[in-house]
């Protein structure tokens, strides 16, 4: 399989740290964030779980963590098998479904959108034509059980994270943090901007299987209502 | 079987861990001091990982409504059975009626701030995912996902055995470790450590850091002198673990611990080595700490120190648990 | 540790010979036992040869504590004698505390920790036998005791509930 790799990945050398004992990280060359170095991490992962030492291959934004069972003694065995496993991997194309999500935006559940459209210039009709648009890939879970962190987002609506985070914003709470946007899957603090609300249930600790999405998913927002 | 009769918020059921499960969200909570909920278990015979009661906030207030056993580790918090004094890291009898009060932590030597309640076989709870503890954000292990509250009712998933007697001496005498006075822990430097003035290296290691009152289990914000970046960090999203050393824009580091997010995207100037967070999970609100600088080789050698320490405690306490013989 | 005598004779050197070539594989750095009539302590030396240290006869070598006679004018109570249930390093007070447990005529109540008796990492409590007084205080804190050692006594007002020791 041809590799795939931007001019900009080969400027910069992917940069390996540790995180404690605990677990290893593993950088992507940067900068930025996209999807084809996203499906590089994701095909590193699925080798590096394999590892003895791996206890799990958690991807994150466009970067990996190894989290050990055992720290192994020989790190710098561990690095070099990373490395040589970033230059001879193949993007892994994921296909995942498309889950819809239907949101009202606005209103009670989107009690920053003013603050989005005072930063951006924009009406709230453009905010919501603009953040509904595209299909958003799920780069990796975090942040919180069900938590999917996406790509895509156009960038005409980002807006900075807040000065101060709100305590306690509902599951389900559809914001914009930077040049990213994401959805709650429980309530609990953000320094996110909420622009709208959904109902879904995200994580069922219940299941074998307990987050409803995995990288790989799309999700696309709908446009239920939109409360100005 | 025990009634919680007064009982401070955010006092959980915690085991050694929920691990395996990063990649849904979920980080892996468990007990902020793994060495003293072990070792509470081990003095009841306990599989180590067995699901005791965390507690930091006090008092505490319980009654017995069967005979039990219990053992108490991590804090000595005076505790008293129907008003008498307990030895603490030992293992008691209860019989049906009794009260157990757990005050305020002793002001002591090693000046601990949690305790462990541990029962027989374990605090029955379901399994959630593999483990015990509880997951606050989400909802879910320990008791129905949440705190303690006034009227809960904990049972031991074993029947109580007249247990032999027992005392440990806790693994501070054993392992002591201190800098200057003060209780320290080692680290490992992060990816932004080199992203970071010399002075603020200094600082990170000269440097005694306050834990605030802004500090509970999802992560201790310190306060001392102010780190800084040679020059402005952006970062992505990236997995973060507990003892993982993050500096958020106004300098003060915040040290994540057992309940943190398992990602972030703040700078990480250090990590504290897992076998030094049992250390850092007891030291108080408003004391000090200092970081020693430490490398892969001697962090792991300390982890081992602290397996080793254990399995001998275990093996040592089954020794006397066999020679009296539980039925 | 204690052995149980035979009532044939038994060639001594040969058995303590016999003995100390069984120690030397093992990690016990101490051994101590106790026959009627004989005590015999095996410590490991500094240079790692196990040593018989001491031989010698011991006018009461029982393991089992007899109760005090009972009186029949309650005046007088017999002191109850608190024994070592094993070897060990005798501590008066708890490690991480300064107080002693407890002290020349404290009350002390049925199952109440006396001391402690540290044997490398674990400490066992040494509970009061009976309800009554604590009276002389025989060891020192820190002290290697033996087992069947008295450590201190208790003075009791009701000789015949003073239970059998183990």
């Amino acid at each position: 399989m041809t590799q795939v790799r931007h001019a900009s990945m080969l400027d910069t050398a992917p940069v390996f740290s540790l995180l404690g004992t605990t677990a290893a990280l593993f950088e992507a060359p940067g900068p930025g964030m996209d999807l084809p170095r996203q499906q590089l991490i994701w095909a590193l992962a699925k080798r590096a779980r394999t590892w003895p030492e791996v206890q799990e291959a958690v991807p994150g934004m466009n970067n990996l963590m190894l989290a050990f069972k055992r720290p192994p003694r020989d790190i710098a065995g561990l690095r070099e098998r990373l490395q040589e496993a970033w230059t001879t991997t193949s993007p892994m194309t994921l296909e995942g479904r498309v889950v819809e999500l239907p949101v009202v935006y606005g209103g009670e559940g989107g009690p920053h959108m003013a603050d989005v459209m005072a930063h951006t210039g924009l009406g709230v009709d453009d905010v919501v034509a603009l953040h509904s648009a595209p299909l958003y890939p799920v780069y990796a879970l975090g942040s919180h059980p069900g938590y999917c962190y996406l790509g895509g987002m156009d960038s005409r609506i980002a807006t900075p994270r807040r000065q101060a985070p709100v305590l306690r914003i509902p599951g389900g709470s559809v914001s914009i943090g930077g040049f990213q946007t994401g959805v709650s899957a429980s309530p609990g603090p953000s320094g996110w901007n909420t622009i709208g609300s959904t109902q879904m249930c995200f994580f069922d600790p219940a299941q074998a299987v307990p987050a409803l999405l995995q990288p790989g998913d799309s999700i696309r927002f709908r446009v239920k209502k939109v409360i100005r | 079987m025990i009634e919680v009769l007064r009982t401070g918020a955010l006092n959980t059921i915690q085991d050694l861990g929920r691990h395996g499960c990063l990649g849904w969200g979920v980080g892996t909570a468990g007990a902020m001091d793994d060495v003293a909920l072990a070792a509470g278990n081990a003095l009841l015979g306990n599989a180590l990982d067995a699901a005791a009661l965390e507690v930091q906030v006090f008092p505490l207030r319980l009654r017995f409504l069967a005979d039990s056993d219990f053992a108490l580790t991590g804090a000595d918090a005076q505790a008293q059975l129907d008003g008498l004094p307990l030895l603490p890291w030992a293992t008691h009898s209860a019989r049906a009626g009794q009260t157990l009060v757990l005050g305020l932590p002793q002001v002591d030597a090693l000046h601990r701030s949690r305790a462990y309640l541990c029962l027989p076989g374990g605090v029955d709870v379901p399994r959630v995912l593999n483990s015990r503890s509880t997951q606050m954000r989400g909802a879910f292990g320990g008791l129905d996902g949440r705190a303690l509250h006034a009227g809960d009712k904990l049972r031991p998933a074993q029947a109580a055995c007249g247990a032999t007697p027992l005392a440990l001496l806790p693994p501070e005498l054993a392992m002591p470790l201190r800098c200057e006075g003060s209780p320290a822990v080692r680290v490992l430097p992060a990816a932004e450590y080199a992203r970071y003035t010399p002075a603020s290296h200094d600082a990170l290691w000269q440097g005694e850091w306050r834990i605030t009152p802004q500090s509970d289990r999802y992560g201790y914000r310190l306060t001392g002198q102010a780190l800084q970046p040679l020059a402005p960090l952006e970062m992505r999203s990236h997995g973060i673990v507990p003892g993982v050393i993050q500096v958020p824009p106004d300098g003060q580091p915040i040290v994540q611990m057992r309940d943190a997010q398992p990602t972030g995207g703040y700078p990480k100037i250090g990590a504290v080595i897992e076998a030094d967070l049992w250390r850092l999970g007891q030291i108080p609100i408003g004391s000090c700490i200092r970081f020693i600088e430490t490398r892969w080789d001697e962090a792991l050698d300390a982890h081992a120190q602290v397996q080793d320490w254990l399995a001998d405690v275990a093996r040592q306490l089954q020794l006397q648990q066999g020679r009296r013989g539980c039925a | 540790m204690s052995g149980s005598a035979t009532s044939r004779k038994v060639d001594l050197l040969a058995w303590m010979r016999a003995l100390e070539a069984s120690l030397r594989g093992t990690d016990i750095a101490l051994l101590q036992v106790q026959l009627p009539g004989l005590h015999l302590h095996l410590q490991r030396d500094t240079v790692g040869e196990t040593v018989a240290k001491a031989l010698q006869p011991q006018a009461t070598a029982t393991t089992a504590v007899q109760a005090p006679p009972a009186r029949s004018a309650p005046s007088q109570p017999e002191p109850y004698p608190v024994r070592a249930g094993s070897v060990g390093v005798l501590r008066l007070g708890h490690p991480l505390h300064a107080q002693p447990l407890v002290h020349t005529g404290q009350a002390v109540a049925l199952g109440q920790a006396l001391a402690l008796l540290q044997i490398g990492a674990v400490m066992l409590p040494i509970l009061a036998p009976c309800a009554g007084r604590v009276g002389r205080v025989l060891v020192q804190d820190g002290q290697l005791v033996g087992y069947g050692s008295v450590l201190l006594e208790i003075k009791t007002d009701r000789p015949q509930e003073a239970p059998d020791a183990d």
